[in-house]
């Protein structure tokens, strides 16, 4: 079945839905669940999660692209997952490293700052992210939104290891530049 | 202060940048080689091919292998099949880079540029023989340009001076007599002591593998095992030419391909289909093979957005190409019938784009010491100016094969290639023989990726001396040189594009 038509179900209110996501985007989830999480169960409930997040945005969401509603639904409870389990000391491997490297981005406070809500913060990194050259915008994104090591950039780019480092330190030191000029307080 | 608003943020980016479909690796041309932003893949072999046995002068009784247990002048390598190899009589040892600063390889987050000190102090120390020697190869560079560039007409023609400088003192420490002496005198050496230490003070100075660039002088010998050979020549060939010897039968399936195996692996498997066509004859007594493998990256990039078909004006008519086109401060030079520009590689050299003036081609200009002149004046070339150049060069993947036997003769070098006259006493115990060719292949290409549009317009400057005021438009669209040179200033690349 289309996305259309899942959308259209979920709008009826029809819990086939819910069926045809999981038959459809189940294992896409999943992947990006577990990335996050590196644990099996741990991922199997943040998408179970989800699904009841999906089932209650929508409506009044109408997403155009059901796949990358899911995606963005599934990483922030996944996250927020992580989070939790952070505070409680236990787990979090790879995504630990990737949030790690992203507070060095977080100017150290020198000047007055803002203080700025995510949301607005995400507008000025959405644009900050459209500003970088196709393989540096790549590599960011996989790193910090898929969670992805730096060993699968490498692979998935078919480059050295050294370079997506490179290009991803470079990368967070103009973002660091950016939110410094900005004065910015994350 | 917490990163967690930041990672929060990232989830509400807009959709269409986590799209799969957007996060595609760009195509590339080549499967090994993916280039970040500009990318120069640059490469050569030169082969000197086969001393081939005199018939006259088969050894009598049964050949010995060489000792292989003995003297094995093994310095230490990096464990690669191709070291475990039986027939390894000698390894290079090459020294271990310092990665580039910035990179920390033992952990996937970048922490520190304090590596940045060992990485300087390791590739000063690198060309501090070069600079203390003052080797200057500008003699061996303009004669050999000008006899291969003689007789070119029309084709894409790439050499590669050092590659070729390289294979040739390698040859003058294995032969004797007036065959050494000719190689002696075109490489501008009193003496094989002066010539090894020059050639190993050039190979460190051009060497650069730092995980960013490259560039990587490899040597080897190809030795058939029915023959005796002096090892000391060959720990030599390992101490000052880095390179590595290996012994086999001549001709069977095996020595081939781990001959192959070994031109593949120096080359990065950019020359495989050339290769391919590799073969160590059966009555081929010696194969010295000389690569140089190069990248770079632009340190001020081509914008893809900026790259736009153009039409170029080869000798076989006008074709059309992808240009790449930068505009930034930098330097123009005029010379007697070409202007030239340069464009800096990250750490690793310049390139230099030289265009003939209408009316001249790039052979021409080879001919002529003004283009030589220009290159040895590091920059300090009277005629020049810096002004805004807007630089429009064509992508170009370009490679050429040429046997260089004839026009090593015009330059002197005659009696390795004669029956009578080679003698190849410093490395071969109980034989002679001659060189059968000298195959020298080249292989350059260029590319990019990058943002936005602009079209420039062909301004020429038609063979006027004067220089423009503050703009120049620089457009290769027609046949050019181009010249890449290491840091210190070698020449690691020239190359006439008639067709890119």
């Amino acid at each position: 079945m289309d996305d259309k038509n899942i959308i259209k179900l979920y709008f009826e209110r029809d819990e086939k839905a819910l069926e045809e996501t999981k038959n459809k985007y189940e294992n896409y989830c999943f992947s990006i669940a577990y990335r996050i999480l590196s644990s099996k169960e741990d991922a199997e409930e943040c998408v179970n999660d989800t699904y009841s997040a999906v089932w209650n945005s929508i409506p009044p969401q109408n997403p155009d692209k059901l796949s990358l509603f899911l995606a963005a639904t599934v990483r922030n409870i996944s996250i927020k997952k992580i989070r939790h389990d952070r505070a409680q000391k236990r787990g979090g491997g790879e995504t630990i490293v990737a949030i790690d490297e992203l507070y060095g981005a977080i100017p150290s406070k020198s000047t007055p700052e803002k203080e700025i809500e995510a949301k607005e913060l995400s507008v000025i990194l959405d644009s900050f992210i459209r500003s970088l050259k196709h393989e540096e915008r790549c590599f960011f994104i996989r790193r910090y939104w898929y969670m992805y090591s730096v060993c699968e950039i490498a692979r998935e780019y078919s480059c050295s290891e050294s370079k997506v480092k490179m290009k991803l330190k470079r990368t967070r030191d103009k973002l660091c530049e950016l939110l410094k000029k900005e004065e910015i307080n994350v | 202060m917490k990163p967690d608003k930041l990672i929060d943020a990232m989830g509400m980016i807009g959709e269409d940048l986590i799209d799969e479909e957007n996060l595609k690796p760009e195509k590339k041309k080549y499967k090994r080689i993916k280039w970040t932003v500009l990318i120069a893949a640059l490469l050569s072999v030169t082969l000197i091919f086969g001393m081939v046995l005199r018939p006259s002068s088969k050894p009598s009784g049964i050949p010995k292998r060489p000792d292989i247990t003995t003297d094995k002048a093994v310095i230490e390598y990096e464990p690669e099949d191709i070291y475990l190899y039986n027939g390894c009589l000698a390894m290079a040892s090459y020294p271990e880079s310092p990665v580039y600063p910035g990179i920390d390889e033992s952990s996937d987050m970048i922490t520190a540029d304090s590596v940045g000190d060992d990485w300087f102090l390791f590739y000063r120390e690198m060309d501090s023989e070069f600079k203390e020697l003052g080797i200057n190869i500008d003699e061996f560079y303009k004669s050999t340009c000008k006899t291969l560039f003689n007789k070119n007409e029309g084709e894409n023609l790439l050499y590669s001076p050092v590659s070729l400088y390289m294979a040739l003192a390698m040859l003058a420490e294995v032969t004797d007599s007036e065959s050494r002496t000719q190689l002696l005198d075109l490489t501008g050496a009193e003496s094989i002591e002066q010539l090894r230490t020059n050639a190993r003070a050039i190979w460190k100075a051009c060497y650069k593998n730092d995980g960013v660039s490259s560039a990587i002088l490899a040597n080897s010998l190809w030795l058939d095992d029915k023959y005796n050979y002096n090892q000391l020549t060959l720990d030599t060939l390992a101490e000052y030419y880095f390179a590595s010897s290996f012994s086999g039968e001549s001709g069977s399936q095996e020595f081939n391909d781990i001959f192959r195996k070994w031109i593949n692996d120096q080359t990065n498997g950019l020359l495989e289909d050339s290769a391919k066509e590799l073969t160590i004859e059966p009555r081929t007594v010696l194969t010295l093979a000389s690569t140089i493998y190069y990248y770079a990256q632009w340190s001020d990039k081509f914008f893809p957005e900026l790259t736009k078909e153009a039409e170029f004006n080869s000798p076989d008519g006008i074709i059309k190409c992808d240009f790449m086109n930068s505009s930034r401060n930098d330097t123009y030079f005029r010379g007697e019938n070409f202007s030239a520009t340069k464009k800096h590689l990250d750490e690793n050299g310049t390139m230099y784009f030289i265009l003939p003036d209408e009316g001249f081609s790039p052979e021409e200009i080879l001919k002529g010491d003004e283009i030589y002149s220009f290159l040895n004046s590091g920059d300090l070339w009277e005629n020049r100016k810096n002004l805004t150049v807007n630089l429009s060069v064509p992508k170009f993947d370009v490679s050429s094969k040429t046997d260089l036997k004839d026009s090593l003769k015009e330059l002197g070098v005659t009696d390795i290639f004669e029956d009578k006259e080679a003698n190849f006493a410093n490395l071969l115990e109980d034989t002679s023989g001659f060189a059968a060719c000298i195959e020298h292949s080249v292989r350059v290409n260029i590319d990019e990726e990058g943002c936005e549009a602009a079209a420039y317009t062909a301004i020429l400057m038609n063979g006027s001396s004067a220089s423009p005021k503050d703009e120049i438009d620089f457009v290769l669209n027609r046949p050019f040189i181009f010249v890449i040179t290491s840091d210190a200033g070698i020449p690691l690349y020239t190359g006439v594009v008639n067709n890119p």
